[in-house]
């Protein structure tokens, strides 16, 4: 849903993916509203959102993430991730880390995951080259989670250790 | 909610088999990982499980859906039993194609899953196929 400030933050802000507060979307195959149509029905007849071009093949799904750069005090750089980071999704997390870690070396950066409800490995990939890339440039990447859909892939993958992880931004150490 | 047809189980006549056909797109697979999580938190599996076949399903959808015949579907057959869902996803391909398993994210899928296992050959009159089959148990595994 795009709010009045055409922001697409909030798209993704509520809960899990299927959640009933996003109901216009098909994240749940349901037989009441389209009977006749395929067992997953397509929404491009029904565009509910307006996509942005950028060029991705499936537009006529909504699948943008948020992202978000603020500073929230002096010498640090955050960057608010909302939404699911899959296949489809890396590459726009990806350029936004590229941008971040282009910054002044002397800003401590940082990923806010709490409004993440899915990694997929995709994004881990990207999280993990960001990390390096970090440790090459002898900064700290801090990562912001406490939801399971993050801290579980970090953990499963054993990637956990390559980022500070922290439950929330003010528990980021000052610079 | 996906359409459980405990009477069509082949195998096991106590596990629930549900199927979900899709275009073979990338932005259709959060709609079948949805269906994972759902089945799996239903049928009570741990927290730390179902994030794990969620995203088990996820990557086997990715890879599959990236080597699939334009314009073809992907379908993915969940059988849920009391300890474990098992999970067969398929496309079509093309004849020559084959599954990368020296990828990051292949390596993620066989942590994740309790096993893993591609097969290929012809289906609907001899049109090549991809099958990933991924087993995930209810408990913690890791």
């Amino acid at each position: 849903m795009v709010d009045s400030h055409g922001s697409r933050h909030d798209t993704y802000r509520s809960g899990p993916e299927g959640s009933p507060s996003r109901p216009r979307r098909c994240a749940r195959p349901s037989s009441v509203v389209r009977p006749h149509t395929e067992v997953i029905p397509l929404p491009g007849s029904a565009p509910a959102e307006p996509s942005r071009d950028d060029g991705a093949p499936d537009q006529d799904l909504l699948v943008d993430l948020g992202v978000a750069v603020s500073s929230p005090r002096a010498g640090l750089t955050v960057l608010t991730v909302r939404g699911e980071v899959d296949a489809l999704t890396a590459p726009r997390l990806a350029t936004a880390l590229d941008e971040l870690m282009s910054g002044p070396d002397d800003h401590r950066v940082a990923l806010d995951l709490q409004g993440v409800t899915f990694l997929a490995s995709s994004g881990l990939g990207v999280l993990i080259d960001t990390a390096r890339r970090a440790a090459r440039d002898d900064r700290t990447l801090v990562v912001v989670a406490t939801a399971r859909a993050v801290l579980r892939p970090l953990e499963v993958t054993g990637s956990a250790q390559l980022f500070t992880v922290v439950p929330d931004l003010t528990a980021i150490p000052g610079p | 909610m996906p359409q459980q047809e405990p009477s069509s189980a082949p195998a096991e006549p106590r596990a629930a088999s549900v199927e979900i056909r899709t275009a073979a797109r990338a932005a259709l697979i959060p709609t079948v990982r949805a269906v994972a999580s759902d089945l799996a938190a239903r049928a009570d599996f741990d927290l730390d499980a179902i994030s794990d076949l969620r995203m088990a399903v996820d990557e086997a959808c990715a890879t599959l859906v990236g080597l699939a015949e334009p314009g073809s579907s992907l379908r993915c057959t969940f059988d849920v039993h009391d300890e474990r869902i098992d999970v067969a996803a398929q496309v079509l391909t093309g004849a020559d194609a084959t599954l990368p398993t020296d990828s990051f994210g292949w390596r993620v899928l066989q942590t994740l899953a309790d096993q893993v296992a591609v097969e290929t050959g012809a289906v609907d009159g001899g049109r090549p196929a991809l099958t990933i089959r991924l087993h995930k148990l209810a408990g913690p595994a890791l």
